[in-house]
């Protein structure tokens, strides 16, 4: 499992597109993904622990549409793949799977961070 | 320069409200920016109830939702909305995922019209709102051609529901014509749904009538007569500057033919130009059995209303002079919707009380007068 820069970060140029060229608004949607990454691992993280798979799914759905909205198809790849789990009610693929999600999550929020450092 | 970006140039959205509703404030954000500058006015709302709080006073044209949110999701939201009384049509847009194909069928079944899958392609929403708008200006279309023929029905006293129940008739009897093998090329669907749209504007022309030929209560002198009958020819001068200043608008047509055209006869004897047979356009010939047995059923201060079954003698009696013999054949088939329509749109209806009665007169014989066959059709 190799999560980097390349496997899961914003898609910057696409997601400029989706915000018709507007940089501000680009700016302003990458920050507010960062900053919900931590809460929304939060609340998957409890929900997994006390084996709460509809949750776990439904806040898996939720974060892929953001990351599919924020053109971070990585995460949403991994998110996906989660929600299907915890559908499924496959708490061995969900475990699994929520590692890899964390790594992805974790990447996609330095990537962020590092680019709003960098202006 | 950036690419991919989809070009709005040209796009007509005349500001029209939008209302975007998606418990993710990012994609609101998203959503709301690609929206704003395809030239719509845009409100955003966090679920369905606040939606529907904030449609109290937005009055939004197209609502775009999400389906899964929390207090009240997209499905709950096309359903309250196609609930609410409205004087104008909302269009329902859902987005919902790949995988949520149920949601996608609850949520037509609620009434949404479109449905887009998340995350949004820009170029697939603007075409898809760009639809929603076309059917909206159709329906101010469609209000606008029966405001027209409402305010002219506004000046005659008498007539009531009349317009609902013309186009209600009409519909019925082209709906007829579609399954016969002789009107194959000429009545279809939209053929139908036309001269339900257009029907209502037959007699657009009586604006030009003076009140004291208009609103006269007893039988018009010749002269009078002559008169009443410009009402033709005023409706089809109306229509026809509209007519050719927008030539495609086929709408247009077929309001003029019947405006000009409705009050010929199929022997000949009509006004305004004695068309005979088929020069008759099929639309007029239509409206004119519909325009007729609505005067005959109807209570006007000149007469009262006759029962279905003498309006219907009548109507057979005049097969092949007055009108066209295959529309009073299709008439025949459609008896019972035609009294149906009558029973639901006109509170006056006979049949509808027990024991009523039924003024048969010696006065529904022919009269010598070509223009009037009867008393009851002499003011139309």
């Amino acid at each position: 499992m190799l999560v980097t820069h390349q496997t899961s970060s914003i898609d910057t140029s696409k997601l400029l597109e989706r915000c018709m060229g507007n940089r501000g608004l680009a700016d302003k949607v990458m920050l507010a993904f960062s900053i919900s990454l931590p809460i929304e691992r939060t609340m998957l993280q409890q929900a997994i622990d006390s084996n709460d798979l509809e949750t776990v799914a439904r806040t898996a759905h939720k974060l892929k549409g953001t990351a599919l909205n924020m053109c971070a198809d990585g995460l949403a790849e991994v998110a996906h793949q989660v929600e299907e789990a915890a559908r499924a009610h496959q708490n061995d693929v969900v475990s699994q799977r929520w590692l890899e999600l964390c790594l992805h999550m974790d990447a996609v929020r330095e990537f962020i961070l590092a680019k709003v450092s960098a202006q | 320069m950036m690419t991919g970006i989809p070009s709005l140039s040209g796009a007509k959205t005349d500001g029209l409200k939008v209302l975007i509703v998606d418990d993710d404030p990012i994609a609101l954000d998203i959503l709301a920016n690609f929206i704003r500058v395809s030239g719509y006015t845009v409100e955003v709302a966090a679920n369905g109830k606040e939606a529907i709080e904030k449609m109290r006073y937005y009055s939004p044209r197209i609502v775009i939702s999400d389906v899964d949110m929390p207090e009240m999701n997209g499905v709950e939201l096309c359903r309250a909305i196609r609930n609410r009384q409205s004087i104008q049509y909302t269009y329902l847009i859902l987005l919902t995922s790949h995988s949520d194909t149920n949601s996608v069928l609850l949520g037509l079944d609620a009434g949404a019209d479109d449905y887009l899958s998340k995350p949004f392609r820009p170029e697939e929403l603007r075409l898809r709102m760009e639809g929603g708008r076309r059917l909206l200006t159709l329906e101010g279309r469609d209000m606008m051609i029966f405001s027209l023929a409402k305010l002219a029905e506004s000046r005659d006293q008498d007539t009531g529901t009349h317009l609902e129940r013309i186009r209600e008739y009409s519909k019925v009897l082209a709906t007829e014509l579609m399954s016969w093998p002789k009107f194959e090329n000429e009545v279809d669907a939209q053929f139908v749904e036309l001269i339900y749209m257009t029907s209502p504007l037959h007699d657009v022309g009586k604006v030009g009538i003076p009140d004291n030929v208009l609103l006269k209560p007893g039988k018009l002198t010749p002269e009078e007569f002559e008169v009443m009958k410009r009402h033709t020819l005023i409706g089809g001068e109306t229509l026809s500057a509209s007519a050719q200043a927008h030539p495609e608008a086929s709408f247009l047509k077929m309001a003029l033919d019947i405006a000009l055209k409705h009050h010929e006869r199929w022997d000949g004897t009509g006004y305004p130009f004695q068309l005979k047979g088929v020069e008759i356009p099929l639309s007029a010939r239509i409206v004119a059995i519909a325009d007729v047995y609505d005067a005959l059923t109807t209570k006007r201060v000149y007469k009262e209303a006759f029962s279905h079954e003498v309006a219907a003698d009548i109507i057979y009696k005049s097969r092949g002079t007055h009108f066209d013999p295959d529309l009073v054949d299709a008439f025949s088939k459609v008896e019972n919707e035609m009294r149906r329509i009558r029973f639901e749109l006109d509170e006056d209806a006979l049949e509808l009380r027990p024991n009523s009665f039924y003024p048969i007169s010696k006065s529904f014989e022919l009269q010598s007068h070509p223009q009037q066959p009867f008393p009851a059709m002499a003011n139309l």
